[in-house]
C-alpha cells in the first residue's frame, strides 16, 4: 500500500505534464500588494516527462469520477493552466464542477499562510537580533586589499567587503539612487594595479538618469580615494532599474 | 618584566595576555577607530604560518565573552604545518576553538599576539569612521601598537591589521 | 538622505545581501518572517519547532544567497530553505514515518480564538480539515499547495518517490475538497 523510498526513480514516473513549482504569486513590492504570476526561480528542478498525455496512473488508489475523468487528471489539467483545451473535461458538467472545487481549494491554500501569519504574534525582537548576531559572525570579507604599510613586515589591508559597503553607502547617499550591486574588477592584491569598479543602481522615477549616474560616480570615486589606495581605471555606473517613491510608511 | 641589560626571561603568559588586552585598548583609542574586533581563525592561521611558536593569546572567540579555550600554549610547542587555515575565502566564521587562554574569568583579548622564534605577530581587525581616512588610521594604529610593544621581552614585532568595516555617522 | 531599504524590492535586497549588506538582509528577513514561520508551523505542527527551523533557515539563507541566480525569486527560494530545515527537524524528531494512512492527525492549533476571530469561516474550515488529515498527507499538501514546491522537491523532503507524493496529494485533495464542498 505504501511506497517505500528507493532513491530517484525517474524511469518509473508517469508521462504527465512537466512538474514545475506551483506559481503562488510574485515577490512583495513596496506597497504590500502581491503581484499575481510572479517570477519563478528557473533553477527550480523540473521533472523529466513528456508534455501532454494525461493518462491516469495505474498506481493511483483514488477512484475516478463517474464519467472516467480521474481527480489526478483534473489536477494535472489545472496545473497546466487548463491548456491545451480538453473537451472531455470542459464539456462534462461533473468534471467542470470538480475542477471548480479544486480551484477553490487551491486558491484557499495559496491564502492560508497569509491568514496564518496575520493571526500570529509578531516575532520576538531579541530573536531577530540573535539571528543577526550569528550573521555578523559570517561576514563576506572577500579579498584583502593592501594599504601602504609602516614597515617591511607589517601588513595593512582593507577587506573587499568593507569597500563594497563603502560603495553602497556612497551610492545610497545620492538623492534618488539606490545601489543594487557593485563589483571590483582587477587584481586588487597588487598595489597600484588598475581596477575598474562597476556599480548598478536603481533610480527614482522622474529623475534625470545621466545626472544621477554622474552623481553616483562622483560620490563613489571620492569615497574610494579617501578610504582606499586603489588605482581606479574607471567607475562605471549602470542604471538598471527604476523605483517609485512611496508616500511615507514601510511596504 | 625585567629591565636588565643581560638576557631577559621570556614574557610570561599572564603578562602576554595583559599586553594583548592593553593593545586592544590602545587601538580602540586611536582617533578614527570605531571598533576593534577579534580576527576569526587567528589561532589556526598562526599555528600553520609561524615557526617555533611558543605562545599565543587573544585574537579569537566570541567577542566580549569569557570563553575559555582549549590548550593555552605556554612554553614549548611545535607549530604544526599540517594544520590548515580555518578561514574560508568568502565567508569567515568566528571560531570559538581559536580563542586562546586568558586568566580564568577574564574576557579573551581582541588583539591576538603570537610569539615565535624570530617574530612577534600582532593581529587585529578594526572598524573605522567614514569621516576620517582609513589608510591613515590603519597606519596610526599599527605604529601605536609597535611603539607599545618595543621594550617588551619578545622577538621583533610586526602588525597584521585589517579594516573590516567603514562606519557612517548615522 | 540615504535610500530607504524598507522600500526596496525583494530583488534589490537579495542582491545587496548576497554581496554582504547585513542591513538589507535584515529587512528581507523581517519582511517575510511571518510567512516563513507560518509555513514552518504548518509543516512541523509546532510553533516552537517552527521558530527553530526558521532560525536555522535564516543562517542558511545568508550563507547561500550568493548562489541565487535570480534575486527576484528570493521569496520562493527562502520558503524552500525553510521547508528543508523544517523537514530536517521533523526527521530528527521522528514526527513522520513512511506514508501511512493510519497516522494520527497532528495537533495543529486550530481552536485559537484569536485566529477564529480574525479569519473567515472557510479558512477555519480548511484548517480544521487539514488538522484531521494524517500528518504525511498534510505535509505533502502544504508543500505543494502552500509552498508551491515541485514533486521532485517534495519527494526529496519526505524521503519518498514522486509517485508516492502524487498518491498522497490525491488522497489529501480528495478529502479536502469533499469536506470544503460539504461545508459550502
Amino acid at each position: 500500500m505504501s511506497d517505500r523510498p528507493h532513491g530517484t526513480d525517474h524511469a518509473h514516473e508517469d508521462p504527465t505534464p512537466p512538474d514545475v513549482p506551483v506559481d503562488l504569486g510574485g515577490s512583495v513590492e513596496p506597497g504590500g500588494s502581491v503581484a499575481p504570476g510572479g517570477p519563478v526561480d528557473p533553477t527550480a528542478p523540473v521533472d523529466p516527462g513528456a508534455p501532454g498525455g494525461a493518462d491516469p496512473s495505474p498506481d493511483e488508489l483514488v477512484a475516478g469520477a463517474e464519467d472516467g475523468v480521474s481527480p489526478e487528471r483534473l489536477v494535472d489539467y489545472l496545473d497546466a493552466g487548463r491548456q491545451p483545451y480538453d473537451p472531455e473535461i470542459e464539456e462534462s458538467p461533473e468534471a467542470r464542477a470538480q475542477l471548480a472545487a479544486l480551484e477553490r481549494l487551491r486558491a484557499m491554500g495559496a491564502r492560508l499562510l497569509e491568514s496564518d501569519a496575520a493571526a500570529s504574534p509578531a516575532p520576538d525582537p531579541s530573536w531577530i537580533s540573535g539571528v543577526m548576531d550569528r550573521v555578523r559572525l559570517e561576514s563576506r570579507a572577500g579579498r584583502q586589499i593592501p594599504l601602504a604599510s609602516i614597515d617591511e613586515r607589517s601588513t595593512l589591508h582593507i577587506t573587499e567587503g568593507a569597500v563594497r559597503s563603502l560603495i553602497r553607502e556612497a551610492g545610497d547617499g545620492v538623492e534618488g539612487a539606490m545601489v543594487i550591486s557593485c563589483t571590483i574588477h582587477g587584481d586588487v592584491s597588487v598595489p597600484g594595479a588598475l581596477v575598474r569598479v562597476e556599480v548598478v543602481v536603481s533610480g527614482l522615477f522622474g529623475e534625470p538618469l545621466p545626472a544621477l549616474a554622474e552623481a553616483v560616480k562622483s560620490a563613489v570615486s571620492s569615497s574610494l580615494s579617501r578610504q582606499t589606495e586603489l588605482t581606479l581605471e574607471s567607475v562605471d555606473v549602470v542604471v538598471d532599474d527604476v523605483h517609485l517613491q512611496s508616500e511615507g510608511g514601510a511596504a | 618584566m625585567s629591565d636588565d641589560d643581560g638576557l631577559r626571561a621570556p614574557i610570561s603568559p599572564a603578562d602576554l595576555s595583559l599586553l594583548a588586552t592593553e593593545l586592544g585598548e590602545i587601538a580602540a583609542s586611536v582617533d578614527g577607530v570605531v571598533h576593534v574586533r577579534a580576527r576569526p581563525g587567528f589561532g589556526s592561521v598562526v599555528r600553520s604560518a609561524l615557526q617555533g611558536l611558543s605562545a599565543v593569546v587573544g585574537g579569537g572567540g566570541v567577542v566580549g565573552s569569557t570563553v575559555q579555550s582549549d590548550a593555552s600554549i605556554a612554553g614549548a610547542t611545535s607549530a604544526d604545518p599540517g594544520v590548515p587555515a580555518s578561514d574560508i575565502p568568502d565567508a569567515e566564521r568566528a571560531d570559538p576553538a581559536s580563542a586562546e587562554a586568558a586568566a580564568p574569568g577574564r574576557p579573551v583579548p581582541l588583539v591576538g599576539i603570537a610569539v615565535a622564534d624570530l617574530e612577534t605577530r600582532i593581529t587585529l581587525d578594526i572598524a573605522v569612521d567614514e569621516s576620517g581616512s582609513g589608510p591613515l588610521v590603519a597606519r596610526a594604529v599599527a605604529q601605536a601598537l609597535l611603539d607599545r610593544v618595543s621594550g617588551e621581552p619578545v622577538p621583533p614585532a610586526s602588525v597584521d591589521l585589517r579594516i573590516v568595516s567603514v562606519a557612517t555617522g548615522a | 538622505m540615504a535610500a530607504d531599504l524598507t522600500e526596496a524590492t525583494d530583488a534589490v535586497l537579495a542582491s545587496r545581501a548576497a554581496e554582504g549588506d547585513e542591513r538589507a538582509f535584515e529587512v528581507l528577513l523581517r519582511r517575510h518572517l511571518g510567512l516563513m514561520t507560518a509555513y514552518a508551523t504548518r509543516l512541523t505542527g509546532s510553533r516552537a519547532d517552527a521558530t527553530d527551523a526558521v532560525q536555522e533557515a535564516s543562517i542558511t539563507i545568508w550563507r547561500e544567497l550568493p548562489t541565487l541566480q535570480t534575486p527576484a525569486a528570493v521569496k520562493g527560494w527562502m520558503m524552500r530553505i525553510v521547508s528543508r530545515k523544517a523537514f530536517d527537524l521533523i526527521r530528527s524528531r521522528r514526527l513522520t514515518d513512511d506514508v501511512d494512512d493510519l497516522e494520527l492527525p497532528a495537533a495543529t492549533p486550530t481552536t485559537d480564538p484569536e485566529r477564529r476571530a480574525s479569519s473567515n469561516d472557510a479558512m477555519e474550515a480548511l484548517r480544521a480539515a487539514l488538522a484531521r488529515l494524517p500528518a504525511s498527507q498534510r505535509q505533502v499538501w502544504a508543500l505543494r499547495e502552500v509552498g508551491g514546491e515541485s514533486y521532485t522537491e517534495i519527494a526529496e523532503r519526505t524521503g519518498t518517490t514522486v509517485t508516492a507524493v502524487r498518491g498522497q496529494l490525491a488522497r489529501a485533495r480528495e478529502t479536502l475538497t469533499r469536506e470544503m464542498e460539504a461545508w459550502r
